[in-house]
C-alpha cells in the first residue's frame, strides 16, 4: 500500500518512518534539496525533490494509486490547496493536511468536505489538548488517556530512594497490592517491555498503567501527589501558549503569561484582562523576584525556542515551583529533560503523529499513542466480530514477542485479563508494542492485518 | 487654511437657520405679534441676504476639500454664527434689549445649557418663547449633525465635522454612510419628542408647554416657559415623563438604535449605561434619606423630588421642581458632585461624561496594578472593548483641560465679586450645559446680575463645553496656526 507524504519536516520525517515500518511504500515530495538528500539516506522510501508541479510529481512517481496524501508542509495554505489539487487530478481515496492556523482549522468549511480534505490536523491544537489534559491531571507526570474509560498511563523516573528501585517487577506486585501494571521501562536509549523478570534500575523510566483513582494513589503513595495547579504561569504566548490559557481559564485556573513581546503582550493582555500579563524575558535577571513567580504551582514552557523551555521549566522548579510542563519537540531533548526532573513533557510533533496515525488505521483502531521517541506505541484495538481475536482465550491469541496486553475494556470497564479471559466483540484491547512489533500485533486483532 | 470653503458653508448653515426662524415668524404672524413679528423677518431677511452674497461669492469651491483644520474651525465658528443669528429677534424686538445678554441666552438655547438672564420667561412673546425652546431643541442633536444629515454633499468631510461636534471621546458610526448615521440619530432624536410630547399632553399640559418643554427636555437644556420650570404644574405624572425622557436623551443614542433593532444584550451589559443607572441610584438614594422628614414627610415625595432633580442635573438639563438651595448641605453636595460628572457619551447631555470617568477609574487601577507588578501589561478594557491608548491619553488630557478651565473661569466669574460658590457652580453650570447652579445662579435666580465681560465668558465656556473642550481649544494653540 501506498502513501505520499508532501513535506519532508520533522512531522514527515517522523511519520515516514512510521508509515515505513509498517511496510507503507511512502512517497515523499520535498522542495528543499539538501533536505531530501538527508531523507532519502536515512529511509528507504521514494524520494522526489519538486521540481515540476505537484501533479506530475505524483504521476512520475507511479504513485497515483496511492491510500493517503498527506501534506505536512511548512504551508497552511500549501497543505490545503495540495489536497484540493489531490482530490481533482487523482483518485487517492484519502488527504491529509495539517493546518497551524486556528482560525481555519475550526472553520466549518473545512469540517464539510472542504477541497476533499477528509482529515485536517492541527498540532497546536492537538498539543494544547494534551498540556490541558496534563494539568488537569496534575501535571505530575505525562498522561495518555483513552476515550470513554479512566484507565490511564503515567510516567516516572525512578531514582535510588524509590520503592521500586532494585526489585524484581513479580515482588513489586506482590508488595503493592494495587491493581496497576508496569507497561513499559526505558533505561538509557532502550526501550523495554517488562516481564516479571525484570529489574528496575535507577534512573529507569516507568510507565504504569491502570485506572486513574488508582494511579493517583500509587503517585501519591510514591510522594508525588496530583495536586491541583491553581496557579499557572505560562511562558510564551505563542498558540499552543494561547489554546492552553483559553481552556485553563476557562476551568477557573489564575493564569500568569510571560512574553518578551510587547505588542503580542498588549494583544494578550486585552483577550485575557482578569490575568496577568508580563512583558519580560524568561531569562532575564529578577523576573521571578520581581513578580513572585515562584508562589505559582506549575510552569509551561511554550515558547518556540525548546533549549530555553526546557533550561527555564529546570531554573523556575530550582526556585521552588512545584511542577514545571516544558513543550519539547527534538527527539534528544525529551529523555535529559525527563532527567533534569520536568514533571512534564509535551511534543507537538508526536501529538501531531499521533492523531495522523489513529486517523489513518481508524475503524479497527480506536487510539495510538506513540511513546519514548516512537520506540514503541500503546494502541487500543476495537474488536468486531470479523477480528480474528474475536471469541478466543487470550492465551489463545499468538501475540508476538516485544507486546504486551495491558487491558480489556469492557462497558467502559477495565479489565485486567489473565490467560483464561475470552473477548468479545465490542471489547476494546490495550496493547502497548515496541515499533518492530506493531505490524504483526496488527494482525493478531484486525481483519485486514492493517 | 481654506477660508473660502469655510465661508460657504456658514453661508449654508445660516440659511439652515434662517429656515428655521421661519416657524416662529409664522407663529407671530397668526397670534398677531407685531413686533415679534417684525423681529423675526428683520433677522431673515439680513441673514439670507448676506448669506447668499457670501454663497454666490465662494462659488466654484469643492466643499469636499475640508481639512481636519478646516473642521475645527468650522464648526467653532458655526455655533458662533448660529448663536449671533439666533440673538438678534431677541434684541431686534427688544425683548432683551442688551445683546450680550440676548447673545447668552441664544447661546444657552443652542448649547442646550438652559441659563437664562431673564428674570421673567412669561413675559417674553408666544412666538419668541417658541423660538428659545427651538434653539434648544435644534442644538441638542448638534447644528452640524443636523447639516451632515439633511445636506448629502458633505458626506466625505462629515466624519471629522461629527468628530468635531459630537459628544463623548469617540464617535460610533451605527451605519457605513454617515449621512445615514446623522439621519438615524435625527429619527430617534424626534421619535423622542414625539412621544414626549404626547406623555406631556395627558398630563393635561398645554400643546404650546408641552412641545416646549419636551424641546427643552430631549436636547437635555433647561429651559422652561414658566418661571417656577417644570414645578409649576404640581404634578407628580409630569415630574416623571420630564425625568424619564430626561434620563433616556442623556443614554447614548447608539443605545437607543440598538433597542430598535433588538440588540437587547448589548444594552443590558453595556458598562456606561450601568455606570450612569448606578450614579442615579445612588444620588437618588442618597438625597431621599437625606430630605425624608427635614423637607418632605412622605416617601414618595422624597423620591420624586430627589430623582428629577438628580436625573435633570446629571444629564445637564437643569430643570427645578423644588429649590434644592432649601435641602440640607449633604444634599446639596451630592447635586454639586454631579455636575462633575454629565450624561452619557452620544447624548443630548453635556459634562465630563460617565465614559470618560470609567476610563479614567479604570486606567488610575491600572497605574496601581502596575506598581505592584512592574513588568506586567495590562489593557484598559471598559466593558468588553479594549481603550486604546491614543483614546485613553485623550480623555486623560480631557479631564485635565476641564479641571483646568474650571479654575480659570471660577476666577473670572470672581472677579466680579462673586462669592466661590456661586462662581465655580456658575463655570460647572454653563461649562457642563447645565443651567442652574448654587448660590446667586440657583434654581430660583438667573445670570442677568452679572457684568457683562463675565456673561461673555460664560457664554464661552458654554461653547467650549459643548464642543468638549479640544475643538475650541485647538484653535488657541500656535501649531494650529503654522503652516
Amino acid at each position: 500500500m501506498k502513501a505520499i507524504i508532501f513535506g519532508a519536516g520533522a512531522v514527515g520525517f517522523q511519520l515516514a518512518k512510521l508509515l515505513i515500518a509498517e511496510k507503507y511504500d511512502v512517497v515523499i515530495i520535498e522542495k528543499d534539496q539538501e533536505r531530501a538528500r538527508f531523507i532519502s539516506s536515512k529511509l528507504d522510501c521514494m524520494v522526489l525533490n519538486q521540481e515540476s508541479t505537484l501533479t506530475s510529481s505524483i504521476k512520475d512517481s507511479g504513485a497515483e494509486d496511492a491510500r493517503f496524501f498527506i501534506s505536512v508542509t511548512n504551508s497552511d495554505e500549501v497543505n490545503i490547496v495540495s489536497c484540493g489539487i489531490v482530490a481533482s487530478e487523482f483518485n487517492i481515496p484519502i488527504k491529509i493536511a495539517r493546518v497551524r492556523n486556528v482560525d481555519y482549522s475550526k472553520s466549518n468549511l473545512l469540517k464539510k468536505n472542504f477541497l476533499g480534505i477528509d482529515f485536517i490536523v492541527n498540532p497546536e491544537v492537538e498539543a494544547a489538548k494534551l498540556i490541558h489534559n496534563t494539568v488537569t491531571l496534575g501535571a505530575s507526570s505525562d498522561v495518555m488517556m483513552f476515550e470513554n474509560t479512566d484507565v490511564q498511563i503515567r510516567n516516572f523516573v525512578v531514582n535510588k530512594s524509590s520503592f521500586f528501585y532494585n526489585k524484581p517487577l513479580k515482588k513489586i506486585r506482590k508488595i503493592l497490592n494495587e491493581r496497576f501494571l508496569i507497561s513499559g521501562v526505558v533505561r538509557g536509549e532502550e526501550f523495554i517491555i517488562p516481564s516479571g523478570e525484570t529489574v528496575i534500575h535507577e534512573n529507569d523510566n516507568i510507565y504504569i498503567f491502570a485506572e486513574k483513582d488508582d494511579l493517583s494513589r500509587l503517585f501519591a503513595d510514591l510522594g508525588r501527589k496530583s495536586e491541583k495547579n491553581d496557579n499557572v504561569i505560562i511562558v510564551g504566548g505563542t498558540t499552543i501558549g494561547t489554546l492552553v490559557c483559553d481552556e485553563l481559564i476557562k476551568s477557573g485556573t489564575h493564569v500568569a503569561i510571560i512574553d518578551k513581546d510587547r505588542t503580542l503582550c498588549e494583544n494578550l493582555s486585552e483577550k485575557y484582562s482578569d490575568s496577568l500579563v508580563i512583558h519580560s524575558d524568561i531569562s532575564e535577571e529578577g523576573v521571578f523576584e520581581e513578580e513572585n513567580l515562584e508562589n505559582y504551582d506549575l510552569i509551561i514552557t511554550a515558547t518556540g525556542n525548546e533549549e530555553l523551555n526546557v533550561l527555564s521549566s529546570v531554573y523556575a522548579k530550582s526556585l521552588g515551583i512545584k511542577r514545571a510542563l516544558a513543550l519539547v519537540t527534538k527527539a534528544g531533548y525529551i529523555p535529559i529533560a525527563q532527567k533534569l526532573n520536568i514533571d512534564s513533557i509535551v511534543s507537538p510533533k508526536s501529538s501531531t503523529v499521533n492523531a495522523i496515525l489513529k486517523f489513518i488505521r481508524r475503524g479497527d483502531i480506536k487510539s495510538v499513542h506513540t511513546l519514548f521517541n516512537e520506540k514503541a506505541e500503546v494502541i487500543e484495538y476495537h474488536i468486531d466480530t470479523l477480528s480474528p481475536a474475536c471469541s478466543k482465550k487470550v492465551m489463545d491469541l499468538k501475540h508476538p514477542a516485544g507486546t504486551l496486553i495491558l487491558s480489556v475494556i469492557r462497558d467502559g470497564e477495565n479489565k485486567i485479563p489473565d490467560g483464561n479471559f475470552v473477548i468479545h466483540a465490542g471489547d476494546r484491547v490495550i496493547t502497548i508494542a515496541l515499533r518492530d512489533s506493531v505490524e504483526k500485533l496488527a494482525a493478531v486483532f484486525t481483519s485486514d492485518g492493517k | 487654511m481654506n477660508l473660502k470653503i469655510i465661508i460657504r458653508l456658514l453661508s449654508i448653515l445660516s440659511i439652515i437657520i434662517c429656515i428655521s426662524l421661519l416657524i416662529p415668524a409664522v407663529m407671530a404672524f397668526y397670534l398677531n405679534e407685531m413686533p415679534s413679528l417684525k423681529a423675526f423677518l428683520m433677522t431673515i431677511t439680513m441673514t439670507a441676504a448676506i448669506s447668499a452674497a457670501c454663497y454666490k461669492l465662494t462659488a466654484g469651491c469643492n466643499v469636499n476639500n475640508l481639512k481636519p483644520r478646516d473642521s475645527f474651525i468650522f464648526v467653532t465658528l458655526s455655533w458662533v454664527t448660529a448663536s449671533a443669528i439666533g440673538a438678534l429677534p431677541y434684541y431686534f424686538s427688544n425683548s432683551v434689549p442688551s445683546f450680550t445678554d440676548a447673545y447668552f441666552e441664544t447661546m444657552s438655547g443652542f448649547t442646550t445649557t438652559g441659563a437664562s438672564i431673564l428674570t421673567s420667561a412669561e413675559a417674553l412673546s408666544i412666538s419668541m418663547q417658541f423660538w428659545r425652546g427651538l434653539t434648544h431643541w435644534l442644538g441638542g442633536m448638534g447644528i452640524v449633525v443636523l447639516a451632515v444629515a439633511i445636506l448629502p454633499f458633505l458626506g466625505i468631510g462629515g466624519m471629522q465635522l461629527l468628530e468635531a461636534e459630537a459628544p463623548g471621546p469617540t464617535v460610533d458610526k451605527i451605519t457605513p454612510r454617515i449621512a445615514e448615521t446623522a439621519k438615524i440619530l435625527w429619527f430617534i432624536y424626534i421619535a423622542l419628542t414625539a412621544l414626549q410630547t404626547i406623555f406631556l399632553l395627558f398630563g393635561g399640559m398645554s400643546l404650546f408647554d408641552s412641545l416646549f418643554h419636551t424641546f427643552a427636555t430631549v436636547a437635555t437644556g433647561g429651559f422652561s416657559c414658566k418661571n417656577l420650570s417644570v414645578g409649576h404644574y404640581k404634578s407628580a405624572y409630569i415630574d416623571y415623563v420630564i425625568t424619564i425622557f430626561t434620563f433616556l436623551a442623556s443614554v447614548n443614542f447608539t443605545l437607543h438604535y440598538k433597542i430598535i433593532t433588538g440588540k437587547f444584550r448589548s444594552v443590558f451589559y453595556d458598562v456606561e449605561l450601568r455606570t450612569f443607572i448606578l450614579i442615579v441610584l445612588t444620588a437618588t438614594a442618597l438625597i431621599s434619606f437625606n430630605i425624608y422628614g427635614t423637607i418632605y414627610n412622605s416617601i414618595s415625595d422624597c423620591v420624586r423630588y430627589a430623582s428629577f432633580q438628580v436625573v435633570t442635573i446629571i444629564s445637564t438639563t437643569g430643570f427645578s421642581t423644588a429649590d434644592y438651595e432649601k435641602w440640607p448641605q449633604a444634599s446639596q453636595n451630592v447635586i454639586f458632585m454631579l455636575m462633575f460628572i454629565g450624561g452619557c457619551a452620544g447624548s443630548t447631555s453635556g459634562g465630563i461624561k460617565v465614559i470618560r470617568l470609567v476610563t479614567l477609574l479604570k486606567q488610575a487601577m491600572i497605574e496601581m496594578k502596575s506598581l505592584i507588578h512592574p513588568r506586567g501589561v495590562f489593557a484598559l478594557k471598559v466593558g468588553e472593548n479594549v481603550v486604546k491608548a491614543p483614546v485613553a491619553n485623550a480623555v486623560s488630557g480631557f479631564f485635565f483641560l476641564y479641571i483646568a478651565a474650571v479654575l480659570i473661569i471660577t476666577f473670572i466669574v470672581s472677579t466680579n465679586n462673586n462669592d466661590i460658590l456661586t462662581s465655580i457652580t456658575a463655570t460647572l453650570a454653563t461649562l457642563g450645559n447645565i443651567g442652574p447652579g448654587l448660590g446667586l445662579v440657583g434654581p430660583t435666580d438667573n445670570y442677568s446680575f452679572l457684568a457683562p465681560y463675565v456673561k461673555w465668558t460664560l457664554s464661552f465656556a458654554m461653547l467650549i463645553g459643548r464642543l468638549e473642550l479640544y475643538t475650541v481649544l485647538v484653535l488657541f494653540t500656535p501649531y494650529f496656526w503654522k503652516r
